[in-house]
């Protein structure tokens, strides 16, 4: 109980820091204290979650296991509210107050939105393209020698160059920048998802692949009904790895001359040296890249029941 | 009756790591009436799982011919169920679909939906159904890979010490499980067992094997109806009949023998 009310004791201590210290001369002042409408909220939140724990037997566990976190996060954040804002220990030109970063939301959601769809589109295709093609490569390695054996060698090859750094030559042969953007983010989500779904093939007890036998079982019964499910759960660990690197990808992408998108944004900001726009573009890129990652989980938690108990990462 | 199983001449090497050749099986023949039951027991090692591989055709022999109802087998196939040391049950599926894998396997899911039913019954598995292997203990495991074996109708049984990870009591249930379930499917079934009750309480005929390399030392037929009496004086006498033969084999047989 007690370790529950750590974030709102946080919460206190950053919310009286905010409002009793004056903000340094230095910053140049935001329109609004947009900071403490977000602790206010965040606080109505908690606020939310905490009465809802009360209620319910799973999400207090859950919380008094979170609590000490949740607290330790709000006083970092106030923290850099106090290094920041209150007294201006780092240049301000590159370590703008929290209320103009969070302002940013405010003032440009319409472009932010613009560029959630643009990124999430160059995501899902460039996603859908790699998942699938490097699906289908680890099956190929996985079950075919010849494949191997040709293939990957290959793979070891291309793995550890960074998709990116394929630009120039991809920027030569295709005709737009967008279809190179696609082609990396794909080419970032293949590798992945090709090696692990080829080690988790690889890596089948070949005992499955008997009693399957034994049960009559054809070509295809023993690929699709015996290999793919026991190596889903390594695919789902390159779902996983090929979320982070296509994100990674993404941003990077966007800069060699797209005209929409987060990387794009980030990228424009900072040659205008708005600093507290560049800051509220991070935390955008995070926050989604933390959904999709949840989505994912739940996605795998769903997908993998049989596994609970059985294999745990 | 189908079901017969006819084993001539068979021989089988390994070269295991280190480049040596094992000989496992070293002229080995046999002749298994349709619908018997019959127990090959043995010490470890000797080469009882290799020879119930090749019959199911996972390792096919070197040499000689293993022959069901006058065909030879070469390759795994559904007439040939096989129940393994251990239950290998896919862990992505639920227990009524393990069960239902070779009949989907096979494309005869729908007109034998039933059957699935009727052996979950058989094995005592009613409202396990929708359980994942993990949630179940070792001796459902078991019986349930049972019921996948079992789930085509096979002609012959074929199982390598199914009961051998489970305790004592667990165990004894199954034996008579396993009674029920040959009674009522009529078919051939070999079953590897280091436990020489097991193998008196259960078959018509004991193969006794041989060390590495193996051969069939005696087959000694148990001549007593059913339901067997533990207890009695001439089922101790085949009890000790082949623990004598095991002895005088070379062998002193695993602790189990005498438990
Ligand atoms: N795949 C294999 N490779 C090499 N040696 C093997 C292989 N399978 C079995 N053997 C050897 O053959 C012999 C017989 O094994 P097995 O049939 O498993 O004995 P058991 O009677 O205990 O079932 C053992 O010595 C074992 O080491
Ligand atoms: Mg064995």
């Amino acid at each position: 109980m007690k370790r529950k009310i750590l974030p709102f004791i946080a919460l206190i201590i950053v919310i009286s820091a905010n409002r009793l210290i004056p903000d340094s001369e230095l910053q140049p002042a935001a329109d609004r204290p947009y900071f403490f409408y977000v602790l206010c909220l965040l606080t109505g939140l908690y606020a939310v979650y905490f009465l809802l724990s009360l209620a319910i037997g799973a999400l207090h566990d859950k919380l008094i296991h979170k609590a000490p976190f949740y607290a330790g996060v709000i006083l970092l954040i106030g923290a850099i509210d106090l290094v920041t804002s209150k007294y201006a220990l780092l240049p301000v030109l590159f370590f703008p107050c929290l209320d103009r970063v969070f302002g940013v939301f405010v003032s440009d959601w319409r472009l932010m939105g613009e560029c959630i769809l643009a990124s999430g589109k160059l995501l899902l295709i460039g996603f859908g393209i790699g998942a699938s093609l490097g699906f289908l490569t680890g099956l190929l390695i996985g079950f075919s020698g010849k494949a191997n054996y040709w293939i990957s060698p290959l793979m070891k090859f291309i793995g550890p160059i960074p998709p990116t750094s394929w630009s120039p030559l991809v920027l030569s042969l295709l005709s737009t920048t967008y279809q190179a953007a696609v082609f990396m983010v794909a080419l970032a989500v293949w590798f992945p998802i090709t090696l692990m779904t080829s080690s988790g093939v690889q890596n089948v007890s070949n005992s499955y692949f008997e009693v399957a036998a034994t049960l009559g079982a054809g070509r295809w019964t023993r690929i699709f009904k015996v290999g793919v499910p026991a190596a889903m759960p390594s695919v789902f660990l390159g779902v996983f790895y090929a979320t982070c690197s296509s994100f990674v990808t993404l941003v990077t992408a966007e800069l060699l001359g797209a005209d929409a998108g987060l990387g794009w944004y980030l990228n424009w900001q900072k040659g205008m040296m708005l600093y507290a726009n560049v800051y509220a573009g991070l935390i955008l890129i995070a926050g989604i890249c933390m959904i999709i990652i949840t989505l994912i989980f739940r996605l795998k938690d769903r997908i993998l029941v049989w596994q609970k108990g059985v294999i745990k990462w | 009756m189908v079901g017969e199983i006819r084993i001539d001449h068979v021989h089988k090497e390994f070269v295991n790591p280190d480049g040596d050749r094992i000989t496992a099986l070293e002229d080995v023949n046999l002749t298994i009436e349709p619908g018997s039951f019959v127990s090959l027991i043995g010490p470890s090692g000797c080469g009882k799982t290799t020879l119930l591989r090749a019959i199911a055709g996972l390792n096919p022999a070197d040499s000689g011919t293993i022959c069901l109802d006058g065909k030879p087998v070469s390759a795994p196939g559904a007439d040939r169920g096989y129940a393994f040391q251990q239950a290998n049950l896919f862990p992505w599926l639920n227990i009524q679909n393990n069960i239902a894998f070779g009949l989907k396997a096979r494309g005869v899911y729908r007109q034998e939906q039933g059957e699935v039913g009727r052996l979950i019954n058989l094995v005592g598995l009613r409202g396990f159904e929708r359980s994942y292997p993990h949630q179940l203990s070792g001796g459902m495991c078991q019986r349930a890979a049972l019921a996948r074996a079992l789930a085509g109708h096979p002609k012959v049984l074929l199982a390598d010490e199914p009961l051998g990870a489970l305790d004592a009591f667990t165990r004894m249930n199954m034996q008579d499980m396993i009674l029920d379930l040959w009674k009522e499917h009529h078919m051939t079934v070999i079953m590897v067992t280091h436990d020489v009750d097991e193998a008196v309480y259960l078959s018509d005929r004991v193969v006794v094997m041989s060390a590495r390399p193996a051969r069939v030392e005696q087959v000694i037929d148990i001549q007593l109806s059913r339901p067997r009496d533990r207890g009695r004086g001439d089922f101790m006498d085949y009890r000790r009949q082949i623990l004598e033969r095991l002895h005088f084999a070379g062998n002193t047989p695993d602790l189990d023998y005498y438990l």
